[in-house]
């Protein structure tokens, strides 16, 4: 186990190096016009999203519980579940590569960030046993996945409708980012929803009760409720393109507070263990 | 969408805003000092306890009623859409038939529903999807009115009792927190606490923790239960949880101060993990008089309990075993023996089987808005072919080149055809 754990940085920072080389790739391929670039991007991305899972499956093994504890493998394991989704999108519809020049840097930037903090290994306490932790994490990991591809399908738009990016290879046209971007931002509303629940089933029965009022439980609480008025205006009340990618980042940007920042800036029940 | 928008900025400002019931008055103290000038309109409007205030729990309650407004609205509109065609023919395919179309459109899992008597032929495929967002809503609706009744009508005490201690009914608890009603959580039963077992991992720290608990049974019998942190002891209505590091080992000491007044106390550490030792203060008449030291696993010395004057770093400390009594600068300690201590919260749920019931509507309704997206074909035979009308419930674009692919028609055509 402690040789896992020995190698598992190296191969963290390895996945890093390799997401690095993905990204020029790609931001060169999308603002050059070159599409051979933007598909090499991709191919190295792949490359680099197996070390990681390496990385990742090590740092399992060797700490001996997943990778869902430290604040080095939360980010860690966010950032490969954004590039997974958005691999799992670029495949089914390659269209959307293009997408990379944005996904690709939020993921290095969360990766680094995780590599940043230190990859101290921590024991698990008593309560963090049972499967709705489990799920309370997995869902958020997908949710935030879902958040950082919304967002960069409305930033997508925004660039594509200001003519910033007219002839950027791998980007579909306005309307289809524009439907994406809701397309996702509905699946975030439903992850983050569900996993927000798993966790109030997971604090009654740690704690005694399923809702503290706790920062870090408000904050997630106002983010699903931003993601939820975004639906309801786009349904309802026709919000599209420009607007509707300004409601997004705000989404995105308290989804990031609510998940890494709340918990280091408040007293949270959360703090004691995302340190 | 505005009350979840006042919803949201509340939870926002009471996440910015230390709420009381999370805080220690010490920090709230400073958050208010760092605030002078919030904190007039923070006391006028409660904002310190916000989720409790009239006002906000006034602003969820009228949000229940607009989701139930909205609930049943949506439940209609499902209705209709079920039991008839929703959308016209309107596009025509040139040439084509309809049966072949329905024998393309029933290969790719379509149904075909019923024939109006207009001649119309409607196909569909995850009808059940339509409900979804009442499903969605429905479930939503039913955990916010469980968790305001939960939060209502729930009431909860803290427990803390020492090895072969015995609780009686109506013995005081250490705090209590009553439900609207006054309700303070009581089993009606003796519980004893009896042992508390530890697991360690490799490094010393905590890996579990498991409370062997002694309940008196009707024949004046005790069972035996136990409870550990994930897992707890569901009895009577009631359920009793074990306060993860709360628990360790407790001196009982009786401390004569210099006055000759005598105290029996009961002075608590908290679980020590491998190689470490842990300390607290010995207060008789509620004033820190010695700091005591417990070092169970000997990483200062044979004898495990040491004590020396509050706040004094220069004395020496005086080790104590069970029996011995010392002096500690003008108090005079015996130590009469160390016993395991655990806190609990006994805690009397109310809706929480509803409340987890609403989450599953929620999970529900959220799969079937996603993995059941409905789609429905109205097909009418005429003599250029066949005209047809589409509809997916979502995201409607994704589906259309299933739409073309049953139509026969090629990819990309427009929808205009």
């Amino acid at each position: 186990m402690q040789q896992a754990l020995a190698i598992e940085t190296p191969f963290h920072i390895v996945a890093l190096a390799v997401y690095a080389i993905a990204v020029g790739l790609t931001l060169f391929g999308v603002i050059m016009s070159r599409p051979v670039f933007v598909r090499a991007g991709h191919v190295v991305a792949l490359v680099g999203l197996a070390v990681h899972s390496m990385a990742l499956g090590l740092r399992w093994y060797g700490a001996g519980h997943g990778p869902y504890l430290t604040r080095y493998e939360v980010l860690s394991s966010n950032a490969w579940a954004a590039i997974a989704l958005f691999e799992v999108v670029a495949l089914k519809d390659r269209r959307m590569r293009g997408l990379a020049m944005l996904i690709y840097p939020a993921a290095l930037l969360t990766l680094g960030m995780g590599v940043y903090t230190g990859s101290e290994v921590q024991t698990l306490p008593p309560t963090f046993t049972g499967i709705w932790l489990v799920l309370h994490v997995c869902f958020y990991f997908v949710a935030f996945a879902a958040a950082l591809l919304s967002l960069g399908y409305g930033l997508a738009y925004v660039a594509r409708d200001t003519r910033l990016l007219t002839r950027a290879p791998g980007l579909p046209d306005r309307g289809t980012l524009d439907r994406e971007s809701y397309r996702f931002a509905g699946l975030t509303f439903a992850f983050w929803g569900i996993g927000m629940l798993t966790g109030a089933i997971w604090a009654y029965y740690s704690w005694g009760r399923f809702w503290g009022w706790d920062p870090v439980e408000t904050w997630s609480l106002v983010t699903w409720f931003v993601y939820g008025i975004y639906l309801h205006a786009r349904r309802f009340y026709g919000l599209k393109g420009r607007r509707a990618a300004l409601l997004l980042l705000l989404g995105f940007a308290l989804a990031i507070g609510s998940l890494f920042f709340t918990s280091l800036l408040t007293t949270s029940l959360h703090s004691e263990y995302f340190s | 969408m505005a009350l979840m928008a006042f919803v949201a900025i509340c939870g926002a400002v009471g996440a910015w805003v230390p709420q009381g019931a999370n805080v220690s008055p010490e920090a709230m103290a400073s958050w208010e000092a760092d605030n002078r000038v919030l904190v007039g309109i923070t006391r006028a409007l409660g904002l310190d306890h916000l989720f409790s205030t009239w006002w906000f729990l006034t602003a969820l309650g009228v949000f229940a009623l607009a989701m139930s407004i909205a609930t049943v609205r949506m439940a209609a509109g499902a209705y209709r859409a079920t039991d008839g065609p929703s959308v016209v023919p309107h596009a025509m395919v040139v040439g084509g038939s309809v049966d072949e179309v329905v024998e393309r459109a029933r290969a790719g899992g379509f149904r075909e529903r019923r024939r109006t008597r207009a001649g119309l032929r409607v196909l569909v495929r995850h009808p059940l999807g339509l409900w979804g967002p009442t499903v969605l809503h429905a479930g939503m609706l039913v955990a916010l009115l469980a968790a305001l009744a939960a939060s209502a009508l729930t009431s909860q005490a803290i427990l803390d009792l020492s090895q072969s201690e015995v609780r009686s009914p109506g013995d005081e608890y250490l705090v209590t927190e009553s439900d609207v009603l006054g309700r303070v959580p009581e089993l009606g039963r003796s519980v004893r606490f009896d042992d508390a077992k530890t697991e360690t991992w490799p490094d010393g720290s905590l890996k579990s923790v498991t409370a062997t608990l002694s309940i008196s049974g009707d024949d004046d019998g005790w069972v035996a239960y136990t409870a550990s942190p994930n897992d707890p002891l569901h009895l009577d209505g009631h359920t009793i949880y074990v306060l993860p590091g709360e628990f360790g080992d407790a001196a009982f000491l009786i401390v004569t101060a210099p006055d000759g007044a005598e105290y029996r106390i009961r002075t608590e550490f908290r679980f020590v993990p491998e190689g470490e030792a842990g300390y607290a203060q010995v207060a008789p008449a509620g004033v820190p008089v010695i700091d005591a030291r417990w070092d169970p696993h000997g990483v200062r010395g044979p004898v495990a309990l040491s004590l020396r004057p509050a706040g004094d770093d220069e004395a020496e400390p005086v080790t104590v075993a069970p029996g011995e009594t010392v002096e500690v600068g003008e108090y005079s300690v015996a130590l009469v023996g160390m016993a395991q201590w655990m806190g609990f919260r006994i805690v009397r749920p109310y809706a929480i089987g509803v409340l987890f019931f609403g989450f599953g509507i929620i999970g529900l309704g959220s799969l079937m808005l996603y993995l059941w997206v409905s789609r429905e074909l109205v097909l009418e035979q005429t003599t250029d072919g066949v005209r047809y009308g589409w509809r997916a419930a979502r995201m409607g674009r994704t589906y259309l080149a299933e739409r073309d692919a049953i139509l026969g028609v090629a990819p990309d055509a427009g929808d205009d055809r």
